[in-house]
């Protein structure tokens, strides 16, 4: 019976410090989530670069959302 | 043993509501701050206390925030309209240095807005914001009257009724 109730206040310990830990950030707190830095495309403008290129080489744009014509110069 | 254990099932409930703790609600005093100007940086400290007689609205922008730049132009317009309305806009950006760039940048520093600094987000977190931009209403009496979380182009007319309503009051 003993082990049980330690095993319960343990759990119950364990799901307070976890519950704890999903602190819902304030939207005044998000400046560094707003950072264009952590942005999933993995590095400032890369996928714009990347599909100018692709338009590039493809000699045609848009089928996606490449802009510019087809000297690869545009940004 | 039954009760023990509730206690310990109880607990994280508690923190939770604990958490889930609400800023001040209109009728509410407003929480009085003092900050710094941000353009100035050095122009002297001002309070909200010290608008008390006057409507206030009390706006909070940062530059990393793109609906913020679409509220403060319309913002200017309230408070260059009607002398007698303040409107503080508050920044909540760490660095000085971008809500600077940001004003210059998109040409904003507009007139009829007081631009203060909340770099430590003291007063965002007194009013307990739950949106990006907010702003609160306060009235003549330092009491909050309205507040806006978020931001849509729908919003603006429900707040310059409101504003109204409450400039209208003896």
């Amino acid at each position: 019976m003993r082990i049980a109730a330690t095993a319960a206040a343990a759990f119950s310990l364990v799901l307070a410090l976890a519950l704890g830990g999903c602190a819902n950030v304030k939207p005044y707190e998000r400046e560094k989530l707003a950072d264009p830095i952590m942005n999933l495309d993995n590095g400032l403008g890369k996928q714009t670069l990347e599909q100018k290129l692709f338009s590039t080489r493809e000699a045609g744009t848009g089928g996606g959302a490449g802009v510019g014509g087809g000297c690869g110069c545009a940004k | 043993m039954f009760r023990l254990r509730l206690s310990f099932l109880l607990l994280p409930l508690g923190i939770l509501c604990a958490a889930a703790f609400a800023g001040p609600k209109p009728g509410a005093p407003a929480p009085d701050f003092t900050l710094p100007h941000l353009i100035s940086g050095d122009g002297g400290d001002v309070s909200l206390k010290d608008y008390s007689g006057r409507v206030t609205v009390v706006d909070f922008w940062a530059s990393w925030c793109a609906p913020c730049a679409k509220t403060l132009p319309h913002l200017s317009r309230f408070g260059s309209r009607q002398p007698g309305l303040a409107v503080l806009a508050l920044s909540l950006d760490e660095d000085r240095g971008k809500a600077l760039d940001f004003l210059g940048r998109k040409e904003m520093a507009n007139p009829g807005l007081t631009y203060l600094h909340d770099s430590k987000r003291a007063v965002a977190e007194a009013y307990d914001l739950d949106g990006m931009p907010s702003l609160v209403i306060v009235d003549r009496k330092g009491v909050l009257r309205y507040r806006h979380d978020g931001y849509t182009e729908a919003d603006l007319k429900t707040i310059e009724a409101e504003i109204a309503a409450v400039s209208g009051e003896k």
